[in-house]
């Protein structure tokens, strides 16, 4: 017969039909084919057999993967195939403790980073649609060098409401405490000191969400009432305040002001940028005409549609268009330009001056997502390698029920089954793990993560996607690995373990191996650095400085207790300034003398000091003269440079130098000279170079800096406390010393290396863990050659040395790779400093000798155990 | 199992099976519908009603000779169950009862 059926027809239909329909169907197919070819011709019979097997495309013919012939359902199967796994774990609780606990331990770390990587990316999103709010904020560019500052001049916000109808509420607020942001709060005798008490227009309930416990969004229309967080409530009244029924008109004081309370909200959520504890009116208190001083926190509240591309050009155009911005641009020879940023994006996206918080780093989310992958991918590949490894002792099992006729994808379902099982016991226990990390997590991080972000429906899905994805990562590869052993070799023993040179697994442990190499050298390199920072020489005195804050109510007592403080035994000096590192950066605008002569306006850094703050610090005056606190002028016409600003200014390079040099202060209102060069220190952040700054001279300032001698710490405390009170009229102490203090700056990076030595323990571990239980699966494979081997007369040392080779290849490789990895990532981070540490070369050799070390030991107690094993019993083992 | 009844096609089918007896597989009995009703049908369609019938239980399959032009593959042979004349009675009584209430008139012009 010439002509047949479409092949490929034929093989289609044979490919989708379902098996027990497609013998007779296929020949019914075929019959009419040849019928068609005697009646019609070729091309018709052909035409018309595709078009059968098209229209044979039907639900009932197609076949079902899942179900085949005569097959048990597998919902039967299942209870059988839980039965199976609970007893195969019954059996191995070796193999059971080792990985459960591995993965526990990895999906708990890797679920409390996520949860704060949640936090983190969540800040702000409690506010009712959040979307719609956004921050006002502006900048000034002076000569090419751009400023942002988070608050605005309280007037722009005013004017943007009226000019702009999409803008649907304004609200603005400022800080209560302009200096240390300490203010003392009393009711009846008690009394403390309080931060984060704000001057609110009475709109801020209208762009900011706020649950009221007691009174009403209408408190701060009245400019002598308070609102309350609950927090401050409880702080004042105790627990129960919400019972007294006197609440709203009890009277309390902040810094000696009268307030009847007006209203209690519920506490802010911790994921907030903007955490007000108490908030008193805008009446009377901000000033709605100023349009030169940025002081004003400004949030709008938009129209649902409003576009923020066309509001911010609106707005633009509505700043260029003002009068009195144009004046203020004048007056300071800078371009200023207003913007909004969305409330959601302040937290970790804005790092501006003045900010109201100190804002999370998209820089650490990536580390820390990445960290929580790397703690998943480990566990996963300890889950695979450990599966692996004891169904050693499954092959007969595998081998018996294919003979009874198990199919491949059943035995890979058995073994999926039991993968997503373990899974979930760990992801349990890993719950528990999260819930024992976190007091230690909040303490290294200082961060406050609780039990009821499992409440949170986002973050308990993606907790759960988690876990499943896990689980079916980590069971695939052994599932399907096992489905397709042979059963024939196994049920004659001839099978031992698979593809012997299981390069997959290899892989897989050089991988794990591999992350932990990424993690010491991290490790290093930020310890390096952490250490580099306390060492580093910053050209003043450090230690001993003990910084008193000074409340704004006792500032006239400061001279008496300056003159007191130095009488007492132990203190060596005692000076005032405005500035303590990392509080807030004193950055101002100044007119300053160009090398032309020609006055320009710049944005410093300024310091205002008494006469002892040099010579307690150990600052050095290299040119010029330090300031005369006789000398009425230099109070008002004085200033000091750093040699950074010297040479900002082209000074240097002028024969008349930098003395004498005029300098306008322009918010403080000070015009003076140049009268002295102090030598550049690093007052500052180590992040940056030494800027320009300059320095006047105060008899009052809300820090005193008190030079000890550093012997018996704690009496001395004791001593200036005691001083302290008897000036003060026994106010509370608040102190800090300028060592903890400038190590404060680096905070986020301390608590980075913090969550690292950690996080890289536990990885470490967890890798270790793996290989201990893979080395015994590797040694039970062995044991006949090993035999066999001793016989013929190798000694201990020599079946040592061939049991662990293979491994210590295997991760001195991972090393290789990951070491320069590694070394590039760190690279990219310390350029975050001005001042690095030099990294060496023995910093390379660590990573592989530690893990090196620990896989030693982790797989010594197998290897030894084999090694020593007697020959004449592994090989009577069959 | 799906409902008992009977659909239209079900029953031409089922008839069809009664008919031909020993020689009803899929194909005879889509000729001989073809040839008594003068409608186009469809193979697939015949197949898949002897499908429902099969699984309804009104007609038995056993698998009889096989010929070269199918490739050495066996037919399947339809035959009618119990149950399956039971439900063509149960259908022409049905018509039948509805005949006899049918007035004489309705067909007068015809």
């Amino acid at each position: 017969m010439e002509h047949k059926p479409p092949v490929w027809a034929d093989r289609f239909f044979a490919w989708f039909c379902a098996p027990h329909l497609l013998h007779d169907l296929q020949g019914d197919l075929h019959e009419r084919f040849y019928e068609r070819l005697r009646d019609n011709g070729a091309r018709s019979a052909r035409f018309h057999f595709v078009l059968d097997v098209f229209s044979f495309f039907r639900p009932y013919i197609l076949r079902r993967r899942k179900y085949g012939v005569s097959q048990v359902p597998s919902r039967m199967l299942f209870g059988h195939y839980l039965k199976s796994a609970v007893r195969s774990m019954k059996r191995d609780k070796q193999f059971l403790v080792v990985n459960t606990f591995g993965l526990a331990l990895g999906i708990g770390c890797s679920l409390l980073l996520i949860a704060y990587v949640y936090t983190e990316l969540s800040y702000d999103r409690y506010v009712d649609d959040s979307s719609l709010v956004y921050r006002v904020s502006c900048s000034t560019v002076i000569d090419t060098k751009e400023t942002q500052f988070a608050p605005i001049p309280p007037a722009v916000g005013l004017a943007l409401k009226e000019a702009l109808p999409e803008i649907k509420d304004m609200a603005r607020f400022m800080t209560w405490s302009y200096t240390t942001g300490n203010s003392s709060v009393s009711y009846q005798d008690k009394s403390f000191y309080q931060q984060n008490i704000f001057i609110a227009d009475s709109t801020i309930f209208k762009v900011i969400t706020f649950r009221f416990l007691a009174g009403n969004a209408a408190a701060l229309h009245q400019p002598d009432r308070v609102v309350l967080s609950h927090t401050l409530a409880t702080k004042i009244f105790g627990p129960d305040y919400l019972r007294r029924s006197d609440l709203l008109q009890t009277m309390i004081r902040i810094d000696k002001q009268e307030f009847a309370v007006g209203g209690v909200v519920d506490d802010i959520p911790y994921s907030s940028h903007w955490r007000p504890e108490a908030m008193v009116g805008w009446q009377g208190r901000g000033n709605d005409n100023v349009w030169d001083d940025s002081h004003a926190y400004t949030y709008i509240r938009v129209n649902a549609g409003t576009d923020p591309h066309t509001l911010q050009k609106r707005i633009g155009d509505f700043i260029d268009a003002n009068e009195n911005i144009k004046k203020v641009a004048e007056a300071f020879g800078a371009k200023v330009s207003v913007f909004i940023q969305p409330l959601t994006d302040i937290h970790l996206h804005s790092d501006k001056m003045y900010e109201l918080s100190p804002g999370g780093s998209a820089g650490y989310i990536y580390a820390f997502s990445v960290l929580a992958l790397f703690f998943l991918f480990s566990s996963g590949i300890n889950y695979t390698n450990l599966a692996i490894a004891a169904s050693a002792h499954r092959f007969k099992e595998i081998g018996v029920r294919k003979v009874i006729g198990a199919l491949r994808h059943q035995i890979q379902k058995q073994f999926m089954i039991e993968a997503v099982l373990i899974t979930f016991i760990a992801a349990a226990i890993g719950a528990g793990i999260f819930y024992l990390l976190i007091p230690r997590f909040n303490q290294l991080m200082e961060y406050k993560l609780d039990m009821s972000i499992f409440r949170q429906g986002e973050f308990l899905m993606t907790a759960t996607g988690v876990v499943v994805t896990l689980s079916l990562l980590s069971g695939f590869y052994p599932a399907f690995y096992l489905s397709w052993i042979n059963p024939i070799q196994i049920l004659k023993s001839k099978f031992s373990g698979g593809p012997g040179k299981a390069h997959f697994r290899k892989t897989l442990l050089m991988t794990q191996f591999a992350i932990s190499a990424i993690m010491i050298v991290a490790v290093l390199v930020v310890s390096a650095q952490m250490r580099y920072l306390s060492q580093k020489d910053l050209g003043f005195n450090k230690e001993n400085v003990m910084i008193i804050t000074i409340p704004d109510a006792y500032m006239k007592d400061l001279l008496v207790l300056k003159e007191k403080l130095l009488a007492v035994t132990g203190v060596s000096g005692a000076a005032v300034c405005d500035y303590v590192p990392g509080y807030s950066d004193m950055v101002d605008e100044h007119y300053v003398e160009r090398a032309n002569g020609e006055m320009k306006s710049s944005t410093v850094s300024r310091l205002h000091f008494d006469k002892d703050y040099l010579r307690v610090l150990g600052l050095e005056v290299i040119q010029g003269r330090n300031f005369d606190p006789t000398n009425e002028a230099d109070y008002k016409a004085a200033y000091l440079v750093n040699e950074a600003a010297v040479k900002a200014y082209g000074w240097d390079k002028t024969p008349q130098g930098a003395l004498g040099r005029k300098i306008e202060g322009f918010n403080y209102g000070k015009k003076g000279q140049v009268i002295g060069v102090v030598k550049d220190v690093n007052l500052f952040s180590l992040k940056q170079k030494v800027a320009p700054l300059v320095m006047g001279l105060t008899p009052y300032g809300s820090f005193l800096y008190v030079k000890t001698d550093g012997e018996h710490p704690k009496e001395m405390v004791s001593r200036i406390e005691k001083t302290y009170k008897a000036v003060m009229g026994n106010e509370p102490l608040t102190y800090q010393f300028l060592d903890e203090r400038l190590m404060r700056l680096y905070e986020s990076d301390q608590k980075m290396n913090a969550a690292l030595v950690s996080g890289s323990q536990v990885l470490i571990f967890i890798s270790c863990l793996g290989l201990f239980g893979l080395s015994a699966f590797m040694v039970t494979q062995r044991t006949k050659e090993i035999g066999v081997r001793k016989v013929l007369g190798a000694s201990l040392r020599e079946i040592m040395v061939l049991l662990t080779r293979d491994y210590v290849r295997l991760i001195v490789i991972a090393n290789v790779v990951a070491i320069p990895l590694g070394y590039l990532l760190m690279q990219q981070w310390l350029k975050s400093y001005a001042y690095r540490v030099d990294l060496s070369w023995w910093m390379a050799l660590v990573p592989v000798c530690l893990t090196v070390l620990l896989a030693l030991l982790s797989i010594s107690f197998q290897v030894a155990r084999a090694s020593r094993a007697n020959p004449v019993r592994t090989l009577r083992y069959e | 199992m799906k409902g008992t009844n009977l659909g239209e096609f079900e029953e031409l089918v089922l008839l069809t099976v009664g008919i031909l007896q020993e020689e009803a597989y899929s194909i005879a009995i889509a000729k001989e519908i073809k040839r008594v009703t003068k409608r186009d049908v469809i193979f697939a369609v015949v197949h898949s009603a002897l499908n429902r019938l099969e699984e309804k239980g009104y007609v038995d399959s056993k698998l009889g000779g096989a010929t070269q032009e199918r490739g050495g593959r066996s037919k399947r042979i339809f035959t009618i169950s119990a149950a399956g004349k039971k439900a063509l009675l149960r259908s022409k009584t049905q018509r039948d009862a509805l005949w006899n209430l049918m007035p004489k008139v309705v067909f007068k012009n015809i």
